[in-house]
């Protein structure tokens, strides 16, 4: 983990929202690991924390972020230049545990993430990526990224759009669970996932019936970034933290009940990768 | 630079960092060097593990963040039988511990307990504004006197009240705490708040949480000038210092120690930057 100021050495626009940052740091290259996040100090005045951006791959001296614009954060970062110097915070968070069996599902740029993993499995054990198949989800065919890296990475790649306008028609967590059916499987494999929650869900249900199985990759709105804030935070079930939550009368006036045994772990330092059963998704 | 003394408490400069901004500490340990800091002043701890609020805890405004955290930690025992060693393994700068409780009863358990600890002092927070169905303790003179004299009959550490700055008159809870026995008090804890989410969505409920950052600065500024004026124990100026202006902004209103919060989570150095700046000055 280091904290360290990072010129842009290459910015791609890949769709009318989406960009491609490349940043020089030898030190972040070499530490960060598929999972793992940096903390972007985007601009002194006009914003006021830090972003969590995905690492998306590393190569020697420089690693790659993919965002879409969609607050004020992600557009004033949209707007630097190659040249620009950001300062650092990173690698932070967790692993993804590399599996010989991989199952990709990737929504948006969710996908980031899963092509760093896709790349490292590839490294550490040729063959397997010939069998690894990645589902990329998007709303239109802009939004696809990456599904050139991933046939170069020997993967089965099917792709989806909710319009249509490339692959197939409809959400990927349906044609994800359709795939599941009939495949038979010589070892039983291990999905991956990362994008938009309710997918995450969907899919954590779906691994869930089939007993596979399943990481996925969370985001959350995050302080410090390094767990010592509490912000932010995803429920999880718990035995070595029991508290018994009965209703708790809410002092933000939410309605507010729980009755798990649960502990709230840290995105940021438990997390971002998670056991998909131990989530208690809402 | 200079060492200053709280009660017995002696430090080698006068910056610390504030609670609930630093975790336990460790989590900043390859980020920040922990000896340079004058303290470390932990996240609040209560007797009991807290699990905290459910998200979303963490919402940035203009200038500043509006947090709802609700005081989740391990607990006293963690805290001690792991946190604290860890901490002390880590650094030889002294180490406030902030605790937290609904009831008198709390406090006294806690500070028992703490009394055969390894810590530097004790910092009563009486002004988490994120308890769920509590009050502010520090909002009445009172019980903030009731309270802190208990406290101080049972321990001999540096004792510090941080109080809230939402009363009609912050003097009269300074002076309580100093008849009370108190070392110091900090000032201000954040600003009792409510967010909004987009108002454009169906989601009309307020978040209640506590404001920080830049935007409460010069409140905070008044409130530190006013208790100097009326107290002769120390004030522990505190409440959106991001820079060294900020610092000696704080001084000039009549602190003698100062404390960054929020501004760790957007720069963890912000404070051993603020202590190399005013070496400069002496």
């Amino acid at each position: 983990m280091y904290q360290l100021d990072s010129k842009i050495i290459s910015k791609k626009q890949i769709s009318e929202k989406y960009f491609l940052f490349t940043f020089e740091s030898t030190k972040i290259a070499k530490e960060a690991k598929p999972g793992q996040f940096v903390m972007i100090k985007i601009d002194d005045n006009k914003t006021f924390l830090r972003r969590p951006f995905s690492i998306c791959c590393v190569n020697k001296n420089r690693f790659n972020i993919v965002f879409k614009v969609v607050g004020r954060g992600t557009e004033i970062l949209s707007q630097k230049k190659v040249g620009d110097i950001l300062n650092i915070i990173g690698p932070l968070g967790n692993l993804y545990p590399i599996s010989q069996s991989p199952i990709f599902v990737a929504g948006g740029t969710g996908i980031a993430s899963l092509l760093f993993l896709a790349q490292s499995i590839r490294f550490a054990h040729p063959r397997i990526n010939s069998g690894a198949t990645i589902f990329i989800g998007a709303k239109t065919k802009k939004d696809i990224l990456f599904e050139s890296e991933f046939k170069k990475l020997g993967c089965k790649v099917i792709v989806s759009t909710e319009d249509g306008s490339y692959g197939k028609k409809g959400l990927i967590t349906d044609i994800f669970k359709k795939f599941l059916l009939p495949t038979p499987y010589s070892l039983l494999p291990v999905v991956y996932t990362c994008g938009p929650k309710p997918m995450l869900k969907k899919i954590a249900g779906i691994c869930e019936d089939k007993k596979l199985k399943c990481f996925v990759s969370l985001e959350e709105k995050m302080a410090c970034g390094i767990g010592a804030c509490m912000g932010c935070i995803i429920p999880v079930q718990s035995s070595e933290f029991r508290v018994r939550s009965k209703n708790l009368k809410s002092p933000n006036y939410e309605l507010r009940t729980t009755n798990y045994e649960l502990a709230y772990k840290r995105v940021c330092k438990d997390g971002p990768v998670f056991d998909a059963e131990k989530i208690i998704w809402e | 630079m200079k060492s200053i003394s709280i009660g017995k408490l002696k430090l080698k400069n006068p910056m610390m960092v504030a609670s609930g901004t630093f975790g336990y500490g460790v989590e900043f340990k390859d980020l920040v060097d922990l000896n340079k800091l004058g303290a470390v002043v932990t996240k609040t701890i209560t007797l009991e593990p807290r699990e905290g609020n459910p998200k979303t805890r963490i919402f940035e405004v203009q200038y500043g963040m509006i947090n709802s955290i609700g005081l989740q930690n391990v607990g006293l025992e963690k805290f001690v039988k792991e946190k604290l060693p860890e901490l002390k393994k880590t650094t030889k700068t002294p180490v406030i511990v902030s605790i937290g409780g609904k009831k008198k009863q709390e406090f006294i358990k806690i500070v028992e307990i703490l009394n055969y600890e390894e810590i530097d002092g004790l910092e009563l927070n009486l002004s988490c504004p994120n308890i769920m169905g509590g009050k502010i303790i520090s909002q009445d003179k009172k019980e903030t006197y009731n309270l802190v004299s208990a406290v101080r009959k049972k321990t001999k550490f540096t004792l510090i009240t941080k109080l809230s700055p939402l009363v009609t008159d912050i003097t009269e809870i300074a002076k309580a705490s100093e008849d009370g026995g108190a070392d110091a008090v900090s000032l201000i804890n954040s600003f009792p708040a409510v967010f909004y989410r987009s108002p454009l969505t169906a989601y009309r409920l307020p978040i209640f949480g506590g404001l920080s950052g830049s935007c409460i600065k010069h409140i905070a500024l008044r409130m530190v000038y006013l208790v100097t004026q009326s107290v002769k124990i120390p004030v522990i100026g505190m409440g959106g210092i991001m820079n060294t202006k900020d610092a000696l902004e704080f001084f000039k209103a009549g602190a003698k120690a100062i404390a960054v919060g929020c501004a760790n989570f957007v720069n963890p150095n912000t404070a051993i930057e603020i202590i190399e700046d005013l070496k400069k000055w002496k």
